[in-house]
């Protein structure tokens, strides 16, 4: 394995477990350093506040020089959030660059919630609500949220990670 | 049948105009080309070869390159070090350009440890900029590293020499780590006299104004994206290093290189000339006389 990917994995887990940036965590999977679990915790003044959204960072041996591969666990209602998890955000393609840590890359995700971009959808129903019937957007978020507080599935995912299996 | 490139056009060093009057044909084949050194096994920067090897590929195509390359010839230049064609190809190049120049100068060990000590003072504008010193560090160790290897090289280490410099450049990470480190760099000068280079700094794609920190967030601290006039000015000063870039762009009409400087500080005298990259349109590898 690529000495400089493992290295900066392992600053970046130190870095997120001594100083982590509010609503964030994540580690990696204890037999896999290149498979991360990250929880995002939806940001207060918004519809996604209390929910506790799971993700999975996948590094692939190019890491830092190309960024991970990201996706949402759990199901998510977001603009800019394809069905499947992945996300379009432009750090983690097109603008990507080797300074951006783990930290930096669930803190963008957790400014995304706060500010969507309906001009690039990932989801046009989430995005067309956002812009045209807010109250109906909150609510289908909402549902969300509920669900990311007990998702048996997702939960077994996570607990397949945490021990390894 | 002839080339409409034959025909006298007005130089040009702005890359999008050099694009724009290109013939179609000339285009397709300038972007295939690069595709193909891009998706090639090509080394991350190559042994030299000789600027006839240059020539043939030219050969099916446009008389003016060809009378360019001639002309390259006439001056002296006899070889070329090619850097895939990633979008990284201008910062591989002047790294190298700038390592060399340090490990064959006349006065190795001083120079390098200036050197050293230029980079080591540019980490504080690099936090200054905004990135986060222990990120910068792992990509500032690398280049430190050659640099260093030059002007003192540890007990158990063997010293630097033309070989093991391009050996390190082939290295991925290496080679990778050096050029984002550049990238920081050049990022970081722009930012720190953003109300000098704004008026400079133009979109790339749109031809509009853009903010400094839009055009560092997106051309220049990305990996991929090539480097303009304005990063190369930056980065030559941010490295107190003179470059030329030869300009074989097929926009000729006499078949001459238009050659322009990069010259930061007057050369000490009887300094030799500075390292020449050399421009395609889209790519900088480097020339060189053997």
């Amino acid at each position: 394995m690529s000495t400089n990917c493992r290295r900066r994995l392992i600053r970046d887990f130190k870095r997120l477990s001594t100083d982590p940036p509010g609503g964030i965590s994540g580690s990696p999977c204890p037999d896999n350093i290149m498979l991360w679990n990250a929880v995002i915790f939806g940001p207060a003044d918004t519809p996604f506040e209390d929910g506790t959204f799971k993700l999975l960072l996948t590094f692939e041996e190019t890491y830092p020089t190309k960024p991970p591969t990201v996706k949402f666990l759990s199901r998510m209602f977001h603009p800019n959030v394809y069905a499947n998890g992945e996300l379009c955000l432009d750090i983690l393609q097109n603008r990507w660059s080797p300074t951006y840590d783990v930290a930096a890359i669930l803190t963008s995700i957790q400014s995304l919630l706060h500010d969507p971009n309906p001009n690039s959808p990932a989801n046009a129903e989430a995005a067309q609500l956002y812009r045209e019937n807010m109250k109906e957007y909150v609510r289908r978020v909402r549902a969300t949220v509920e669900e990311s507080w007990l998702d048996p599935e997702e939960h077994e995912k996570m607990a397949e990670g945490a021990s390894g299996v | 049948m002839a080339s409409q490139s034959d025909a006298p056009v007005p130089q040009s060093q702005n890359l999008n105009d050099d694009l724009n009057a290109l013939s179609v044909d000339e285009l397709d084949r300038l972007t295939q080309n690069i595709l193909d050194e891009t998706t090639s096994t090509r080394p991350l920067l190559s042994e030299t070869s000789p600027l006839s090897v240059l020539r043939e590929e030219y050969e099916r195509g446009s008389g003016t390159f060809l009378k360019q390359i001639d002309y390259l010839s006439s001056k002296g230049y006899t070889h070329l070090r090619r850097a895939r064609g990633d979008g990284d190809c201008f910062y591989r190049s002047l790294a190298f350009a700038w390592v060399e120049s340090l490990l064959t100068s006349q006065d190795s060990a001083f120079d390098s440890s200036m050197a050293l000590s230029l980079l080591e003072s540019s980490l504080p504008s690099l936090e200054a900029a905004g990135f986060e010193g222990s990120v910068c560090q792992d990509f500032y160790d690398e280049l430190a590293n050659l640099v260093r290897r030059i002007a003192s090289p540890g007990p158990n280490e063997p010293p630097l020499t033309p070989s093991t410099l391009l050996e390190a450049f082939q290295n991925p990470e290496i080679s990778n780590s050096i050029v984002v480190f550049l990238r920081l760099l050049t990022s970081a000068a722009i930012r720190a006299d953003q109300d000098s280079y704004e008026a400079f700094l133009v979109h790339p794609e749109t031809g509009g104004p853009i903010t400094a920190q839009t055009f560092c967030e997106n051309f220049v601290e990305p990996c991929g994206k090539e480097a303009d006039d304005v990063q190369i000015t930056v980065l030559t000063k941010a490295l107190n290093f003179n470059i030329q870039v030869a300009y074989l762009d097929g926009r000729s009409s006499d078949g001459t290189v238009n050659f322009v400087e990069f010259q930061i500080a007057p050369p000490a005298p009887g300094a030799p000339p500075p390292p020449v990259l050399l421009y395609r349109p889209g790519h900088y590898d480097i020339l060189e006389k053997h």
